[in-house]
């Protein structure tokens, strides 16, 4: 070799080191963004995460501005109103991979926690949850408020549980073809959620068997349909007052979509000794068949409550039969149904022509009063004993996180009003209502 | 709640936990170092059919790469492998000591001290040699462009170095200052230290980098193999080291994903006739006798000190030569 040749040599050697050294640099600084946490943005809200996954910190929030307009009934005209329905910021996600938590205060109305557990799911089909969360029945109940296609849950909800305090086991076998929860629980009672302790020593087994038969790879074509039953059981006993300390029934009012009480156990509140209060006694038995399909834009959800409730009033005790059940059939144009909420098939983006999606809506629901439950342990004068709702319903879906929308209601009762002696009907409620909400 | 209904709530519990454990699928990570990419590949597709055949399960073995060292690190910060295969004991030993995740005797668990084939160092040259490279002693020759990856990150780099630090210790007659002056004149010589052997690869045949890479021998074939008989050839030192790369069930993450009973297998498949000529395939010499004397020709006839012979073990020379303020840190001065 010449020694121009090796000057070259030298020259082209001490580029190439450069340029590795440089290539060496890039890939350590790809490798190391890879490892930093990321920080996300979206219709979902604020999130940290690992790239793992094994880290997670999510800042979530649900805002619902209402207005409440009812018409052709002056005594309910006073409960117009425009309100904040739910104010709900979160914070939720993993630890350790095997963990996650979520905590999700109400800031609207009461101020409580609605939900505060933990999460342990060291395998899909193995997950232990403990803390304050939803109760496995009610299907509807169990959908996201911010998801729900109608504004306000069916009537038959007011039969299940809003949150309970307990611990379950579930998980997803074989793919979440099977869906399984079978936990213990305070047994908070009908739609109660701010007792933050157990009124009593007895506690509710509840469980939840549903089956999504199409999520089989070679089914996932037919859309999705699910069905299964839930169901609970356990003792339960209010609590009489005390000089410092209110009644405690365990017993909670059944209302309509615009929020007015339309069934209600004795509970005067003049009542200092307890006699003339309706409480919880003995056993308490639910059942809840459920069904839901979604199909594209199409969507389907059903469901049946039965509800055996012992109840104690004085020397009286009696096992009372409530039921209620609901169908909503919901279709989105322009988007997709589901039971996790309308998904437009493009957000809203008026640069590109996309509006977002519209949902329509349309429930049936209904609620039955076992016929024992009247005169002893609830007034034929103040309660009705029948009720049936037609709900209609449309919501523009700008994206995931946005949207408006508006529902007309329409109550028929029967019982409920006159006198003891000769009780009537209360008065058809009608009721507009319509919403702004924010949830990412 | 009375003794009968908990009873259901167990039974139910268990039968559920059953039927999911009899739908899944056995996932493993095995977590290696750098260059044994595709002897793992072919292992895997022949355990994963012994297996299946075996118990009638299906196993999904994935795979990651990198620096023996970052890759034990990764696992001591939470990397879920479920088997660690990597390029020296002492890295499997600082997962253990660091983190626990691995059983303390892990090492006695498998024969030939949990390591199922071995390897040594060589060195790859330009085809003909034109450097004239020989031995260790050619590579602290000025004007010698050496490549070699970065020992606190490389398990194979710490080979290379021991290995150096062996010959010379024979060549200087034990004179320390004479063996730091020539590992120290031998590491002034290599201009890019890459985290990993198959970086060091690239660096030296694709990147055309130096004039000598140091590479384990199986990682040497590869290249051979890769690039082309014509471009390379390989120069066997008159001494080198035994390395032998060692492997271990990460205990606690196996337990934790239900995973034993087939990463145990997975390892034992190693030491099989089947998972022996796979290892002779990929040119790591193998422990079983049979399988090494049909292969006997393949390896290149070297004298090879041991890690325990020459350092007495791995945890003396991690300390010595490699730990922070150990003879690498004393010798080597990044651009220098």
């Amino acid at each position: 070799m010449t020694a121009e040749a090796a000057r070259l040599d030298d020259i082209e050697q001490t580029a190439r080191i450069a340029l590795r050294k440089h290539e060496l640099l890039e890939e350590e600084a790809a490798k190391r963004a890879k490892e930093a946490p990321k920080l996300t943005v979206d219709d979902k809200g604020f999130s940290m995460a690992l790239p793992d996954k094994s880290y997670v910190l999510k800042i979530q929030a649900l805002m619902q501005a209402d207005s409440r307009y009812f018409f052709d009934n002056d005594a309910l005209q006073a409960n117009d109103t425009f309100l904040i329905r739910r104010f709900r910021p979160s914070l939720s996600g993993t630890l350790f991979s095997i963990a996650d938590y979520r905590l999700l205060p109400e800031f609207a109305g009461t101020v409580q926690i609605l939900d505060a557990y933990i999460d342990m799911h060291p395998r899909e089909w193995l997950r232990l949850r403990i803390g304050k969360y939803k109760a496995p029945i009610g299907l509807e109940r169990l959908q996201n408020d911010a998801d729900l296609p109608l504004l306000e849950r069916g009537l038959d909800q007011n039969l299940t549980s809003t949150r309970d305090i307990g611990v379950q086991l579930w998980g997803d076998v074989a793919g979440g073809i099977v869906h399984y929860v079978i936990g213990v629980f305070n047994g908070s009672g009908e739609t109660n959620s701010l007792d933050n302790a157990d009124i009593n020593h007895a506690k509710h087994v509840m469980g939840r068997l549903f089956f999504q038969p199409f999520k089989a790879e070679s089914l996932r074509g037919f859309g999705n349909l699910g069905f299964g039953l839930s169901a609970g059981s356990g003792n339960r006993k209010g609590r009489l007052p005390t000089a410092t300390a209110p009644a405690l029934t365990g017993l909670a009012p059944y209302r309509t979509g615009g929020m007015n009480t339309f069934f209600q156990y004795l509970a005067p509140a003049t009542d200092t000794t307890g006699a003339l209060t309706t409480f919880t006694n003995e056993r308490s038995t639910t059942l809840n068949p459920q069904l839901y399909y979604y199909y594209g834009s199409f969507g389907l959800l059903a469901e049946y409550v039965w509800l055996k409730q012992g109840v104690q009033k004085g020397n009286d005790t009696a096992q009372l039969t409530q039921q209620g059940a609901h169908a909503t059939v919901s279709y989105t144009l322009w988007g997709t149904e589901g039971y996790d909420g309308a998904t437009p098939e493009h957000p809203f983006d008026p640069s590109h022509g996309y509006y977002g999606a519209l949902q329509l809506a349309f429930r049936y629901g209904w609620v039955g009063i076992d016929d024992a439950t009247f005169p002893i342990y609830a007034s034929p004068t103040a309660s009705v004993t029948n009720v049936q709702a037609f709900t209609g319903g449309a919501a523009w879906v700008l994206r995931r996180s946005v949207r408006f929308a508006v529902n007309y209601e329409q109550v028929v009762f029967k019982g409920g009003a006159g006198t003891s002696a000769m009780p009537a009907d209360r008065a058809t409620e009608h009721v507009v209502i319509t919403r702004a909400q924010v949830n990412f | 709640m009375s003794k009968a209904k908990m009873k259901v709530l167990v039974v139910a519990a268990v039968l559920l936990a059953g039927a999911g454990s009899a739908q899944a699928q056995v996932k493993l990570l095995n977590v290696s170092y750098d260059p044994t990419r595709e002897l793992y590949q072919d292992v895997n597709k022949a355990f994963a059919a012994q297996w299946k055949q075996k118990t009638g399960q299906s196993v999904d073995i994935n795979q990651s790469h990198g620096g023996s060292g970052k890759q034990a690190r990764s696992i001591i910060d939470g990397l879920e492998a479920d088997v660690a295969t990597l390029a020296l004991a002492y890295d499997i030993d600082a997962i253990a000591q660091n983190s626990g995740r691995i059983k303390s005797g892990w090492q006695k668990r498998l024969p030939n001290n949990s390591a199922p084939y071995t390897s040594t160092i060589v060195f790859v040259v330009k085809k003909g040699n034109p450097r004239g490279i020989r031995d260790w002693g050619d590579l602290a020759k000025p004007g010698t462009s050496v490549v070699t990856p970065n020992p606190k990150t490389s398990g194979g780099a710490r080979w290379n170095y021991l290995a150096a630090w062996a010959w010379a210790q024979k060549q200087f007659g034990g004179d320390q200052a004479k063996v730091k002056e020539y590992i120290r004149a031998l590491y002034k010589n290599v201009p890019v230290l890459d985290s990993g052997a198959r970086g060091s690869t690239i660096t030296f045949a694709q990147r055309g980098i130096g004039h000598v890479l140091l590479a384990w021998e199986n990682e040497a074939y590869y290249l051979v193999d890769e690039m082309g008989k014509n471009k390379f050839e390989i120069v066997t030192p008159s001494i080198s080291i035994l390395a032998e790369p060692s492997v271990a069930v990460v205990d606690r993450n196996v337990d934790k994903h239900g995973t034993r009973a087939a990463a145990e297998a997975y390892l034992n498949f190693l030491y099989t006739p089947e998972g022996q000529e796979i290892a002779a395939k990929h040119h790591y010499r193998p422990r079983d006798q049979a399988v090494s004397k049909r292969h006997e020709k393949a390896f290149a006839n070297v004298s090879l000190i041991t890690i325990d012979g020459a350092f007495g073990g791995w945890q003396k020379a991690q300390k010595e030569h490699f730990a922070d303020g150990g003879s690498f840190d004393q010798i080597y001065q990044p651009g220098s």
